[in-house]
């Protein structure tokens, strides 16, 4: 399920911003997502709708929301982007989003893999 | 009347049966010969515009929609609005009993208004409600004329009963000739001056929406942006430029508009909101996203068809040159005037923007195709995976995309190759929800003369205003192949309602989906479309199911047939 956890600072507007704040957020490692936790994960990251702005997969849209895996922040870095977003993303208070269940939707968006090369893929490579 | 409509080259005439018009219809079966026009059977009025709007937009001419002037036009009052933001060209007919004296009791009189037209006149561009035969002869050749005078838009003539069944007398009336307008064109010296703005400036930008009627635009834009090696975002209201072509850098569009010295908009649906931003939070702040001492050229014909009541005319703008004009009518004129202002040394320049440009170019492709293998394998079955699978079995035929494609992350403007200008026709205009199913309908309609095939992302609520529509294409047998982007929702509103319920601190969590989600239970499409009469397959869960089931599909639209496949894909 789980190819690798990459730690890579994602460049869009929001999450720049956070870095910009100072945080170190390359090369960072984490422990291995549980499986159960990751499927409680997934079904939490739907239940909170975030699936409509980013994807199922955290892939993100052009015209809602950017890509927010598989290149993840560490957690508290996630967990202030979540709790107080910039703009228009909605904000999730721990009233409404606790830390257990941030915390296991962090480990679903680590358990996706990365994506298959273009060259694999003759729709995208032979166009 | 019916020699009338022939004699403005009219072939369809698009209806949902009503008794205010019986005289004119049965005109049209038996004296015309159901033949140009023919009369499409259509299940709803809404329907009946929508393909007419999506018709014109491949044709270049309008059909012609028959309805009743009270019922009907109250069901065609969203498509028609649809049509004259979208600068679309309907014909719309109202029957009505205007004389109290000649009604029948009851419904006749349900059925029978003073002013018909009133409905919409807010949104169409000229109505009459003709008195005489020779008075309705006249008014429709008219009507008929102003239409497809740009700004182009819908109009409305009203038939009386009394007039429809009376006999014609001898002579028949006489039915006036056709004489077309040309199009307006910009004044010359504005246009010399937008020239000298255009060569002279550093960082210039083009923006287009629907600035390409007919595939003479298209190639007039790709004429100035190569005189000029200026990128142009096409703003997608209509296929105006080349997504293979270097200079197209729709991609780019933030940054070039943020760093560009003259901004051309040409057809600007929406200038100020170009340039501008304004983010949905309580206190909504203006920003502004071109640079302050950029100057901004607008050529259309906007300003000449601007009606009071509904807003769509957008926010006011102040731009530093505005030229009234049809943009693909003055495309030549300009050119003209910005090689005779280029100076040898500006013209060498150009080997050097054209290197550049081509490399962001290549760098933007480049980045879609990676943005598009993320979430590849997901099921739901991602928009990206959906596009390209459709690509790869299209790409080697003459095809058409009859469907706004934003919902589906715009993947066909980032990775196909779309050159023609019929293989995009932008979106509905006044964003009213119902018009992809039927406006995609009408422009297949209109593709089959050609024999090219219709390809439509279908959007699931869209689909279920008036899902009737399937069953005229299947009875017509309108060849066209419908994905549905299942993706379960009003997925739009679900976002805003997460939006709301954050600003509230209410928790953005599962309750948005109440009222905005089709759950409990799951609408199936397929099973639908079968029972329209349309094949079908789904829903299709699996991404590795997708391409067997679009080369099946396909074999059935070559076959002459509508075909519907229910994916059920990412939200957006």
């Amino acid at each position: 399920m789980v190819e690798k956890a990459h730690y890579i600072l994602v460049f869009v507007t929001s999450w720049v911003v956070i870095a910009s704040a100072g945080a170190a957020v390359v090369g960072r490692s984490a422990p291995p997502p549980q499986e159960d936790d990751t499927r409680t994960g997934r079904a939490e990251y739907v239940e909170m709708g975030w699936h409509q702005c980013h994807g199922y997969e955290g892939q993100g849209a052009r015209s809602t929301g950017p890509r927010i895996a598989p290149e993840l922040l560490p957690f508290e870095m996630f967990s202030t982007w979540v709790r107080r977003p910039p703009e228009v993303m909605p904000a999730y208070s721990p009233k409404v989003l606790s830390e257990d269940k941030l915390r296991r939707i962090h480990e679903y968006l680590l358990s996706i893999p990365l994506p298959p090369d273009v060259s694999r893929l003759p729709a995208l490579s032979e166009n | 009347m019916v020699d009338v409509v022939k004699s403005l080259g009219i072939d369809y005439l698009a209806s949902n049966p009503g008794s205010s018009f019986r005289g004119f219809h049965e005109s049209i079966v038996n004296y015309g010969g159901n033949s140009k026009p023919e009369f499409l059977t259509c299940l709803h009025e809404e329907s009946s515009v929508a393909m007419g709007h999506g018709y014109a937009k491949i044709a270049g001419k309008p059909l012609a929609v028959a309805c009743h002037g009270t019922v009907g036009l109250q069901h065609a009052a969203m498509a028609i609005y649809n049509a004259f933001c979208d600068r679309a060209p309907v014909v719309i007919l109202a029957g009505n009993h205007l004389d109290a004296n000649e009604r029948r009791a009851g419904v006749e009189w349900s059925h029978s208004v003073q002013d018909a037209a009133k409905l919409v006149r807010d949104f169409i561009k000229w109505d009459d409600t003709p008195m005489s035969l020779p008075h309705f002869a006249e008014s429709l050749v008219r009507a008929y004329k102003i239409a497809m005078t740009p700004p182009i838009g819908p109009v409305v003539i009203v038939m009386d009963g009394h007039l429809q069944e009376q006999e014609i007398g001898s002579p028949a009336p006489r039915v006036p000739d056709l004489s077309p307008t040309l199009a307006p064109q910009g004044e010359s010296g504005a246009l010399r001056e937008a020239a000298e703005l255009l060569v002279n400036a550093e960082r210039p930008v083009i923006l287009a929406d629907r600035a390409a009627r007919t595939s003479q635009g298209l190639t007039r834009l790709v004429a100035l942006a190569e005189a000029l090696q200026a990128p142009v975002v096409d703003r997608a209201g209509r296929l105006n430029f080349p997504t293979n072509h270097y200079l197209n850098h729709s991609g780019r569009a933030g940054r070039l508009v943020s760093e560009a010295d003259v901004i051309l908009g040409l057809e600007l649906y929406d200038f100020w909101g170009n340039v501008n931003g304004m983010s949905d939070l309580v206190h909504r702040e203006a920003t502004r996203k071109a640079r302050q001492d950029a100057k901004l050229i607008s050529l259309g014909v906007n300003d000449l068809v601007i009606k009071s009541n509904y807003q769509s005319f957008q926010r006011y703008m102040p731009v530093d040159l505005s030229i009234a004009g049809d943009a693909e009518a003055t495309l030549p004129s300009l050119t003209e005037e910005v090689k005779r202002a280029m100076s040898p040394g500006r013209r060498a320049g150009n080997a050097e923007r054209e290197e550049s440009l081509r490399k962001a170019y290549g760098e933007m492709r480049e980045q879609a195709k990676v943005e598009a293998t993320y979430a590849w394998d997901a099921s739901p079955i991602s928009t990206a995976r959906m596009c390209m699978e459709l690509w790869q079995q299209i790409k080697n035929r003459d095809w058409s995309m009859v469907s706004r494609t934003s919902r589906v992350g715009s993947w066909p403007q980032r990775l196909w190759k779309m050159d023609r200008h019929y293989q995009f026709i932008g979106g509905s205009g006044g964003a009213g929800v119902g018009y992809g199913a039927p406006a995609a309908v009408g422009a297949a309609l209109a593709n089959q003369e050609h024999g090219g095939l219709s390809v439509n992302m279908q959007a699931d609520g869209d689909l279920m205003y008036a899902p009737g529509v399937l069953w005229t294409a299947a009875h017509h047998d309108i060849p066209l192949l419908s994905l549905v982007h299942n993706n379960r929702a009003y997925h739009q509103e679900v976002m805003h309602l997460q939006r709301m319920a954050s600003r509230r601190r209410r928790g953005a969590d599962g309750r948005a989906k109440i009222g905005n989600v089709f759950e409990e239970p799951f609408i199936e499409f397929a099973e639908m479309a079968r029972g329209l009469g349309v094949w079908s397959e789904g829903p299709i869960h699996d991404p590795n199911e997708l391409a067997p089931a679009i080369a099946r599909a396909i074999d059935v639209v070559e076959q002459g047939e509508p075909a519907l496949l229910d994916v059920v894909s990412q939200p957006r």
